[in-house]
């Protein structure tokens, strides 16, 4: 996999019959099918009296959502609160649940990508659409994108990211690891 | 709080009970006779909370006071509690925490024989804060304890190697448990400064292992060697203005925030941005200048209280 | 597994901690001197020092931080709150929950409750209630939060629960009979110690909690256990009533403290809310 491109992407949509949208997103390896329904009823107490509510679930390949699971989503949820109209829709519940069918490296933004795409299925109103990449940069400082699970386990550092489709704005950035301003800015083509 | 509101062009009274508002174009002394609407400043707050934070940041002030870059006056307290291995008390304002770290021996992991376990665990109780319930930790909490999980994890903060008792045996397992007593905002930034604090200030007994059997010496003297001092600096955006350590009642406003953890040679450990669009390429320069000269702060706090804590 | 905490290993202990060989058990310093006194200095019959500070959790209605030396314990009060209980009451209700840091006792605690904890809560709930005007808040719900932040004495533990409870109740100008003091006592070799540390505790036939209302001369809650004579548990209350009566006193001032300066502030402003007519 080379430094500028991203792994070969399958997209396929309106998989499943019972939910409002639904999309699978896959870059190599990695595989995340989301859902979505909504807006829908909504339980009184998650009730917002201007906003529709926006409640995210994520589930692993593999044994049951813990800590990371929730991070994960309250993630795509602080993200997606930003661009979804949620006042075209007050007091109902829209709600996403994501499940990661493969694991292989930046779970993130193909997380955002899939969530994406069902909301586009659903036809829920959104002001952007919102695109998500995974980054990393290696011992050698050379940057490369979309990186495998091997590939990040020896980074040195891992940037994801998450863009509005409109204004290029970053929606959400999450580095970790041991870098430099530099690193970042050219990782994003000064965009952030 | 209601004489800055007169700065603009609505003005909001409260006369008899009656709610009225007088649109300031000169007309003050006619239409005494008509009913108007008006609402005082309280009500503004709770009716449109955003408009009325707008009202104090065009005036370049925060409705606490605070100008847009100043972090609350932080505190630092090292070894308060004696029945921990190693623990900091953190207040950056009203936000409170203390972190208490217990050492325990466990057998190591079969895929990692040689590295011993860092725990880090975030608790926001009832008592904190009227917004949390009792129950298991909320997504919140969650959250936390995940960020500081991964900080310690990708920032090698400490070396799991050096945890190390008997290769396969017996290895160090650091407890870092953060208690909230008062929540008012930033916790992130109090509970990783508490965390990285607390494990400097850890110390262990001599350990020897044999026969399955691990036995510690009385005295507590071996220090941890960390790899790096991370400490964090959180600010929310705003319209594209950069509000440094928010308060309880501005996080709950301001969605959109950004976090920046960086160590002691000034690289980059953390970039934590979540919740709008309101910033740009110039955001996260200056919130990263600013997150550096915090890092100064917050190192000249760090050292005073680790020499107190040495010397007592 | 905890799903939802950071996992650890599954199961961890302390490590024996051995003492050198030269020294032995009659080397170890004996819990007190030929004079009656003990390790810490104090006589018999006396209490630690106390710390006391209400109003430091400004999230919560009402709420008091204690330090009896080693006993570190904070308590939030939040309330009256409209009651979660859909069937109408006429009297509030008092919920009071008991947590003990994970890192506050020798052996670290998991952060979630355990019985020892649920039996601790439903006594500060014991001591407390016949003190407080709940007859005043039907339809209401006070809520106690407690933390012991750091161990030194099961006993003094619960004591300064209840001590710090009254207080933060107190701060939160919630009404009522009297401030509930409480004083903690143990049984060692047919001697009456008075708030005993952990290490006392160890060599103790039995032990008592005294909550005590000064004013009225109440006594709201008592817990005895262990062996103690008849006469020996008179004795023991009496000390105890004496101890909480000193409590009792630096609660008052603190609170009182605590008045005062809140009033000093609102005059400062309220002089300057004047000229501003």
């Amino acid at each position: 996999m080379t430094t500028d491109s991203i792994r070969p992407i399958d997209i396929s949509y309106s998989l499943l019959t019972r939910v409002d949208g639904s999309a699978k997103f896959s870059a190599g390896n990695s595989t995340v099918l989301c859902s979505v329904t909504g807006p829908a009823d909504v339980r009184i107490r998650d009730e917002k009296l201007d906003k529709a509510t926006l409640d995210v679930i994520v589930r692993p390949a593999v044994g049951v959502a813990a800590t990371k699971e929730t991070s994960l989503a309250y993630i795509l949820r602080t993200t997606f609160e930003t661009v979804i109209l949620l006042s075209h829709h007050p007091r109902t519940q829209i709600q996403v649940v994501a499940q990661i069918i493969s694991d292989d490296g930046s779970i993130i933004s193909h997380l955002i990508n899939a969530t994406t795409m069902a909301l586009l299925d659903a036809g829920v109103p959104m002001k952007a659409v919102v695109v998500g990449v995974g980054s990393l940069v290696d011992d050698k400082g050379r940057i490369s994108i979309d990186p495998t699970a091997d590939e990040v386990e020896k980074a040195v550092s891992t940037h994801n990211f998450a863009f509005d489709s409109v204004s290029l704005a970053v929606l959400y950035s999450e580095s970790t690891g041991v870098f430099t301003e530099e690193q970042v800015k050219s990782d994003t083509h000064d965009l952030w | 709080m209601s004489s800055t509101t007169e700065n603009n062009n609505t003005k909001y009274t409260t006369e008899n009970d009656q709610i009225t508002s007088k649109s300031d174009e000169g007309n003050s002394n006619a239409n005494k006779k008509e009913t108007k609407f008006i609402v005082d400043a309280d009500s503004i707050r709770r009716i449109q909370p955003l408009e009325y934070f707008r009202h104090f940041t065009d005036q370049k002030i925060r409705p606490n006071g605070r100008v847009f870059n100043r972090f609350r006056k932080t505190t630092l307290h090292l070894g308060s509690v004696t029945t921990a291995d190693g623990s900091a008390v953190v207040r950056i304002g009203n936000t409170s925490v203390v972190c208490g770290i217990k050492a325990e021996v466990a057998e190591p992991n079969v895929n990692t024989p040689r590295e011993g376990y860092l725990v880090p665990n975030v608790e926001l109780s009832p008592m904190c804060s009227p917004n949390f319930k009792p129950g298991p930790p909320s997504e919140l909490a969650q959250v936390l304890s995940e960020t500081v999980n991964k900080l310690l994890k990708s920032s090698s903060v400490l070396s799991l190697e050096s945890l190390c008792i008997e290769e396969g045996k017996a290895v160090w397992v650091l407890y870092c448990d953060v208690v909230c007593i008062n929540y008012d905002g930033n916790i992130l930034d109090a509970s990783v400064y508490a965390v990285v604090s607390a494990l400097s200030n850890v110390r262990l007994p001599k350990i020897t292992y044999a026969d399955g059997i691990v036995k510690a010496t009385p005295d507590k003297t071996i220090e941890l060697s960390l790899s790096r001092i991370p400490f964090s600096a959180t600010f929310a955006i705003f319209n594209g203005e950069i509000l440094a350590d928010p308060d309880e009642t501005e996080e709950v406003i301001l969605e959109e925030r950004i976090t920046i953890i960086c160590d002691e040679e000034g690289q980059l450990c953390s970039v934590l941005k979540s919740g709008g669009s309101s910033s740009t390429r110039e955001t996260f320069s200056t919130c990263l200048e600013l997150a550096r000269n915090r890092y100064s702060v917050l190192s000249t706090i760090f050292k005073e209280a680790s020499t107190s804590a040495n010397t007592n | 597994m905890d799903r939802r905490r950071i996992p650890g290993p599954e199961a961890s202990v302390k490590p024996i901690i051995e003492r050198a060989d030269d020294e032995d058990t009659q080397h170890v310093a004996p819990l007190k001197t030929i004079d009656d006194i003990r390790q810490d200095g104090r006589s018999l019959d006396k209490i630690r020092k106390a710390w006391l500070a209400p109003g430091i959790i400004t999230q919560a209605n009402g709420s008091a931080y204690i330090e009896f030396q080693g006993t570190k314990v904070a308590c939030a009060v939040y309330g009256p709150r409209a009651t979660k209980i859909s069937a109408f009451s006429g009297k509030g209700s008092l919920n009071c929950e008991i947590k003990f840091a994970p890192f506050s006792c020798q052996k670290r605690r998991s952060p979630q409750r355990d019985p020892q904890e649920k039996e601790l809560s439903h006594l500060l709930f014991e001591a407390l209630a016949p003190a407080v005007r709940l007859d005043l808040l039907p339809k209401s719900t006070i809520d106690v939060f407690v933390t012991i932040l750091q161990n030194d004495g099961n006993g003094s533990c619960l004591a300064a629960s209840i001590t710090a409870a009254s207080v933060a109740l107190a701060d939160a100008g919630i009404e009522m009979l009297d401030q509930v003091a409480a004083c903690s006592a143990c049984y060692i070799d047919d001697e009456i110690w008075i708030d005993c540390t952990l290490r006392e505790e160890e060599h103790a036939q039995g032990s008592l909690v005294l909550s005590y209302m000064s004013s009225l001369n109440e006594i709201t809650h008592m817990l005895q256990s262990g062996e103690i004579s008849v006469s020996g548990t008179i004795r023991t209350i009496e000390q105890c009533t004496e101890a909480c009566s000193k409590i009792y006193s630096i609660m008052g001032n603190c609170l009182l403290e605590s008045v005062r300066r809140k009033l000093e502030k609102d005059n400062t402003l309220g002089g300057l809310n004047k000229k501003e007519g």
